[in-house]
Parts: C-alpha cells; sequence; structure tokens
C-alpha cells in the first residue's frame, strides 16, 4: 500500500472515526483503524467496537499502490494529528509489516497488525431507509439526547427512539421517566409502514459530533439489531436497543389549567441563578417552586446550607387557574430552557396542577416538546 | 476547633459476650475454649470465642472448621441468639440508668454521653465502675469499660483496657498514648488506606502527628485530614442514641458450592426484595450496591457501583447487583460458596419525589404492592416468580 495525502484531510478522517475504535482489550483487532486505498474509491478508513462503526472515506488521495493495513486507532491519530500541515505519505512495508509515514525530509512508522482479521460492519440486509437533511437530524437529536437516562434498569430509557409513521411523520424521543423530550418533523417520502428503532445516547453523540448545519441529506437504513446514517463518505452503524419502547404519546398531556408566557432570556437567567443553590441533603437535588397567583409568578429557590432567592418574574402573561405552588428539578427545568434559548424569545409554561405534568414549548412552534413531571413535596 | 475537654464519653463493650453467657450458664464450660458458631463440620464461622480460645489463636470470622483444626478440644456451641438478646437487652438496661444518651453499637457494644450526669453519680470513673459491678454482679458477665472526651478515644480506651478493664484516655495522654500505635488502629483506616499512609512513610499514629497536613492533604486528598484529626485525638462527633445503620445486606454461605448462574441469580433477587423491603420500611434509600463474592479457595470478591439516584425500589437493587455479578462471571467462572448484597449510602428518603412519567409501567407500585401484602399477610404470602428457584435452598 503506498498513497499520499494532506496531513490536515488525514487527521480530520481519522478525528471522525477513531473514537468507535474499541478501548477496551478484549478483541485486540477491534483497537485498530482499517485503512484501505484503491485508485477507484480513494481511502477508506474503518473502525468498530461491533457496538458502534464508523466508516469515512476520501478521493483527494494519490494512490501508487492500493492496499489495506489495520493500525492502532489512538497511536494513529494521536500521530497523524501532530504532524505539520503538508502533503504525506503512507507506505506499507510487507517484510517488516510497518507502516511509514514521510513527511517532507522527515519519516516515522507506526506498527500495524500482521495478518488480522478484521470483522465486516454488519450492514447488510439493511432495506428501510429515509432521508432527512442533516440540519433536521442535528436539531432533533440536539434537543432530545439529553433527556435519556444515563442508567436504567430498563435499556429503551437510555436510548433515543425514532419513530416513523408511514405518513411521513417522523418522531425523535427521549426520556429518563422523569421528564421527555419530543421532537417531530414531516420528512418528504412516505414509507410502507411504521417502524420504530432505539438507538443508545453515545451513538446519538457521535453523529452530532459530525454533523453540520447544511441541508444536504443524511440516509437512515436499518434492519433489526442495527441501524446505518450515512452520506457521501460518511457511515455510522450502531447496534440497536432492545426493547419495547413505552408508549410516549399517552404521557404527552392533552389539556391544562394554566398556561404562562415568558421571556426565554428571563426565565434562563432565573434558572441559573437558581441552580447556585446547593442541593440539601433531605432533599438530594435542588429544585424550585413556583407560585401563581394574582397575575403573578414568583419562582423561588431555597437551600438550607446557603440561602434563599424569590425571584418576582417580569413581564409575564398568565392565563387560566392561579393560586397553585408546584416544584421543578431546577436542571431539568433548565435542560428545556437551554433548548428554547435556541429557537425562541419566548418560552411558553403549561400546567395541569401541581401534580400532573408540566409541558415546556416554544409557543410559536409545535414540533418541539418537552415534558417534566413536578416534584412531590412529600411532608 | 473546639474538644469535647470534660471526659463525658463512655464506651462498653463485653467480654467474649456469647462465650460469657454460655459460661455463665453452664458452670462447668468455665476455664475452657468455648466456641460458638455452630458445629466444626458444617461450614459457619465463629462468632465469638471465649478468651482460652483466643490463646489458640481462634478468632471471630474465623471459618469454625480452621478454628477447629487449630483448638480440637474446643468446644463447639451452636449460637443461642434469644439468649444474648435478652442479656444484651439486661446490660443496655443498666446503661440507660446512668445516661439517655445511648449508642448501641453492636449487642455487645455502646458508647454513652454521661454529659451533666455527674451530679446524680459523679464522676465518669465512678459511673463507668459502678456499670462494670452492676453488670458483674447483677448479670455475671464481665464489660470493659473505656473513658474519655470523645468516642475515638473512649473505644481505643476500651481496646487497651480488655479484658475486663476500665481505662481513662485524659485529653493531655491522648497523643502519647496513641503517638506508638499502628496506623491502622485510627477509626476508618482499613487495608487500602494503610497501604497508602504506608507508602507516605507514616506507619503509626505518632508519624501522622508529625506530618505538615497541609502538605498531606495536597498528595492524598482532603479527607485525609479527618485521620489527622483523630491522630491528634480530636474526634467531634456526637453520640447519637438512633444510630443509622450504614448498610443493609443479606449474605449465605452455600451448603455446597454452587455453579448454577440462574440460581444465583434468583438468590440475588430474593436478596434485593427483602432489603428493598427494609429501605422502605425504615424510609430510606441507598446510593451504592455491593456484591460479594466467596469462592470455594476463599478468595472474597466484593464490588461496588453507585446507582444514578438513590433508590429504594427491589428491581433497581437487584438489576445493579445482577450487573455487577454478570461482571465478576465474565472474569470467574468457578463454583461459588458464598454469595451476598447489600446497599449503602443510605440517606432518608427524600422529602421531594420525582415521579415518573410512566408510573404504570416502572417497578415502584409493584414495590408498593408488595409492600402492604406483605403488611397484611407476613413477608412469605407473596414474592417475584424468579425467586421461587432459589426457594429449595431454604
Amino acid at each position: 500500500m503506498n498513497f499520499s495525502i494532506e496531513q490536515k484531510d488525514l487527521a480530520s478522517l481519522t478525528n471522525l472515526v477513531y473514537r468507535a475504535a474499541s478501548n477496551k482489550n478484549a478483541i485486540p483487532v477491534l483497537a485498530g483503524l482499517l485503512l484501505s486505498v484503491d485508485p477507484e474509491s480513494g481511502l477508506t478508513i474503518t473502525a468498530t467496537d461491533m457496538e458502534i462503526g464508523m466508516r469515512v472515506s476520501a478521493k483527494n488521495v494519490d494512490v501508487t499502490e492500493p492496499g489495506s493495513v489495520l493500525v492502532n486507532a489512538l497511536y494513529f491519530h494521536n500521530f497523524i494529528k501532530s504532524l505539520p500541515a503538508m502533503r504525506i505519505n503512507l507506505q506499507y512495508d510487507k517484510e517488516t509489516a510497518k507502516l511509514n509515514v514521510i513527511y517532507g525530509r522527515s519519516t516515522g512508522f507506526i506498527n500495524t497488525y500482521r495478518d488480522f482479521e478484521y470483522p465486516n460492519l454488519p450492514i447488510d440486509k439493511m432495506e428501510d431507509r429515509i432521508t432527512i437533511p442533516q440540519a433536521v437530524l442535528k436539531e432533533a437529536l440536539k434537543k432530545t439526547a439529553f433527556a435519556a437516562a444515563v442508567t436504567h434498569f430498563r435499556q429503551v430509557f437510555t436510548g433515543i427512539l425514532f419513530d416513523v409513521k408511514s405518513n411521513g411523520e417522523l418522531k425523535v424521543v427521549a426520556s429518563d421517566t422523569h421528564r421527555l423530550a419530543y421532537f417531530s418533523y414531516e420528512m418528504e417520502q412516505a414509507i410502507s409502514e411504521d417502524t420504530k428503532f432505539i438507538i443508545p445516547q453515545r451513538t446519538a453523540n457521535e453523529i452530532l459530533r459530525v454533523l453540520d448545519e447544511s441541508d444536504e441529506p443524511f440516509k437512515i437504513a436499518f434492519n433489526e439489531n442495527n441501524v446505518v446514517f450515512y452520506r457521501e463518505g460518511f457511515l455510522l452503524m450502531s447496534r440497536l436497543i432492545e426493547g419495547q419502547y413505552p408508549v410516549y404519546e399517552q404521557v404527552i398531556p392533552q389539556s391544562f389549567s394554566t398556561f404562562i408566557n415568558i421571556k426565554t432570556s428571563t426565565l434562563g437567567e432565573i434558572l441559573e441563578r437558581a441552580r447556585t443553590m446547593p442541593g440539601d441533603d433531605s432533599l438530594k437535588m435542588q429544585y424550585i417552586q413556583l407560585t401563581v397567583a394574582n397575575n403573578e409568578l414568583r419562582i423561588n429557590a431555597y437551600s438550607e446550607l446557603m440561602g434563599e432567592l424569590d425571584e418576582r418574574v417580569e413581564e409575564v402573561d398568565i392565563e387560566g387557574e392561579q393560586d397553585q405552588k408546584i416544584s421543578f428539578n431546577t436542571n431539568y427545568f433548565l435542560d428545556a430552557v437551554r433548548v428554547m434559548q435556541t429557537e425562541s424569545e419566548d418560552i411558553q409554561l403549561k400546567l395541569s396542577g401541581t401534580l400532573g405534568p408540566a409541558m415546556i414549548q416554544n409557543p410559536a412552534n409545535e414540533k418541539y416538546i418537552y415534558i417534566l413531571v413536578p416534584l412531590r413535596t412529600s411532608n | 476547633m473546639p474538644l469535647n475537654q470534660a471526659l463525658s464519653i463512655i464506651h462498653c463493650d463485653l467480654d467474649a459476650f456469647f462465650a460469657s453467657v454460655e459460661q455463665r450458664d453452664d458452670p462447668s464450660l468455665r476455664g475452657l475454649p468455648v466456641i460458638i458458631g455452630g458445629s466444626p463440620e458444617a461450614r459457619g464461622v465463629v462468632s465469638t470465642c471465649s478468651y482460652e480460645a483466643r490463646a489458640f489463636g481462634v478468632r471471630s470470622a474465623m471459618p469454625t472448621a480452621q478454628a477447629y483444626r487449630l483448638c480440637p478440644q474446643g468446644i463447639f456451641l451452636p449460637v443461642n441468639m434469644k439468649k444474648y438478646i435478652e442479656a444484651s437487652g439486661q446490660v443496655f438496661e443498666i446503661m440507660a440508668a446512668y445516661s439517655p444518651l445511648i449508642e448501641p453499637l453492636s449487642i455487645d457494644e455502646a458508647f454513652l454521653d454521661i454529659t451533666g450526669c455527674n451530679r446524680l453519680f459523679g464522676s465518669a470513673e465512678k459511673i463507668g465502675q459502678s456499670i462494670k459491678e452492676r453488670v458483674c454482679h447483677e448479670l455475671g458477665l464481665n464489660i470493659s469499660v473505656g473513658i474519655s472526651c470523645n468516642k475515638f478515644l473512649a473505644k481505643l480506651a476500651t481496646e487497651l483496657g480488655k479484658p475486663n478493664g476500665l481505662k481513662i484516655i485524659t485529653e493531655e495522654e491522648a497523643a502519647g498514648v496513641l503517638a506508638p500505635l499502628p496506623i491502622a488502629n485510627l477509626w476508618g483506616v482499613g487495608p487500602k488506606t494503610r497501604q497508602a499512609f504506608e507508602r507516605q512513610g507514616i506507619l503509626t499514629i505518632g508519624d501522622l502527628q508529625q506530618v505538615n497536613i497541609e502538605n498531606l492533604e495536597k498528595q492524598m486528598g482532603s479527607s485525609i485530614r479527618d485521620y489527622w484529626e483523630l491522630a491528634h485525638g480530636i474526634d467531634n462527633r456526637r453520640v447519637e442514641p438512633e444510630h443509622e445503620a450504614k448498610s443493609i445486606g443479606r449474605e449465605t454461605t452455600f451448603p455446597r458450592d454452587v455453579e448454577d448462574d440462574l440460581f444465583l441469580d434468583s438468590i440475588l433477587l430474593t436478596f434485593a426484595e427483602i432489603i428493598g423491603r427494609r429501605l422502605r420500611k425504615a424510609e430510606l434509600t441507598a446510593q451504592t450496591v455491593t456484591l460479594k463474592i466467596r469462592y470455594p479457595d476463599f478468595k472474597t470478591l466484593t464490588r461496588s457501583k453507585t446507582i444514578s439516584a438513590p433508590s429504594d425500589a427491589d428491581m433497581t437493587i437487584y438489576q445493579t447487583g445482577a450487573d455487577l455479578f454478570a461482571e465478576l462471571r465474565r472474569q470467574n467462572t468457578s463454583r461459588v460458596r458464598l454469595i451476598g448484597l447489600s446497599v449503602g449510602r443510605l440517606q432518608s428518603r427524600s422529602k421531594v419525589c420525582q415521579d415518573s412519567l410512566f408510573q404504570t409501567r416502572v417497578n415502584k407500585p409493584v414495590d408498593e404492592v408488595l409492600d402492604s401484602i406483605k403488611d397484611r399477610f407476613g413477608e412469605r404470602i407473596i414474592t417475584r416468580a424468579e425467586t421461587l428457584l432459589s426457594d429449595n435452598d431454604e
């Protein structure tokens, strides 16, 4: 194998994929990056730990001799990114099993795996395809993935649900059971039947790393066990989370007793201040209490350890039932407000009693919904 | 740093308690090596042994088979818990005559805070002496008493005075008494911390007294300051009458070594149900789950995991324990002699509760229903079907 490429291009390719390689030592080849070149398809780099797998390719290489090698992902990535920005030449020496790297008048080499058996990515038999613009996929994941549970004994809650309806509706949902983030999008195409799949949170985060704001289409294909997100020159495969996602539509409340409109920035600032109050030992979490009375909204945060904050919210508009006190986990609330800060000057908070789930929304857009269960004080 | 200067804390510890009760009740056992913990053929461990048996090297928590090898002439008796509980109750009654502030540490050990009791009963030494005399005369048992200005020093005084001792450590004496002792005598220093100290060249409590604590904190972390304070005889913990459990757990040693993972798994679920129920009864939640496995060669492994939010749910405890078990099984599939599950970092249930959106789909209501049925009809009336697999063990 012998090829030349700009250091900058190679570094950005390895930067995309190296994290898919395994950092555990169970199966040595999985810690590797598979580099393949041929004059037709250019350079292809693959990495997988079998949970997740990525493949990138680039045409802007000069291939002198086709071939493929397997190198340690982390060593290769660290080495390549540290090289000077110039055209570099990589040559495989069969006898020594070393990958020589020539940059300017300097050289280095990286050891390769001899006689390796690298697994194929399990991406065969993937039929169902949906296509959405990158920017939409990015928005969907950015606004939902954070709401999934880091750990939960029901695995499905650690994942992000893609619920695809045959009429072309796509719903992306994540919930740790205490809050739920919901994003919907009308795709241009219809598909043959309703389908659902659940991707791990790590997969969502990896996709978010590679997405940009362009309208370039991203394709999604899946079978029972795996899903593939791909576009020209890039492919990400992931294991799907097994299990039945609960019927999330049922937990989205349909009617509300109180409607509150607030400036997103005002609410964000208050919550950031409230977050400075530590969670007391007896509560184990930071929380705020909202009081709705006399057409006023007050937000209170109290900590036995630190002190108290009591804010009268300016420019607030309240409709419906008043005289309510309702408590929320400060951080869960702030997560939603941070999403709203990216899209709307105003935020609408809909309450259904002091214990019923509340909804946080952009009043001008129903595409995104955040449901949050209030805290129950058990005194 | 405020110091409790007065000699206001008494630590009491009954000597070889279970064995002493047996010797008291059967005079023919007096002067003989009595070992409590079942027959040497069975697979239990020694729970207590008399001082005569200790001379042979027998210790608490040692397998009875090993105790038998060390002391074949030993008299092995089963644990008669009912009898010990009764005796313990009588001892605590005597202690309660001197102070309302009693913190039981176990069935045979307690702290008393006698602040303000001197007017009624005289000096701390007098109170200690009269507890000893009453326990000896009225109950026929020896109790060791340690007196000092705080809990750490009082307990240390008991240890240094045993058996049947009455030892006082005054604040002035503290540093001198502590200095020659090995670092492991500090409260909370286990093998790991001891090794960490030894790597810093700190072998005795005296060595720790000498160090510059700011420098040591930089190297070993800020928790090291607690040990440094203890080394200087400073301990500000109060005697807490309602002593809260630090962990709740269950373990079992099998009559025969087990290799059936499904069976072991069902044991974990059974334990999780018992632990979850105890947590909920005590209105506590736990934040860590610990799995303990002992192999036939006595190699014992414990693995802990922190759960994302403090919990009292059976299934959360079980699932965390089962994950730890699966992890251990990937490395070692040999037979299992003992399996145990416990939860730690207990805290009172939060005053605020974050309910679930999917209320009907998660396990909280299941726990609630099981609890209410058990409350009404008894503990064994209902259980999860998976635990039935472990039932033939009992």
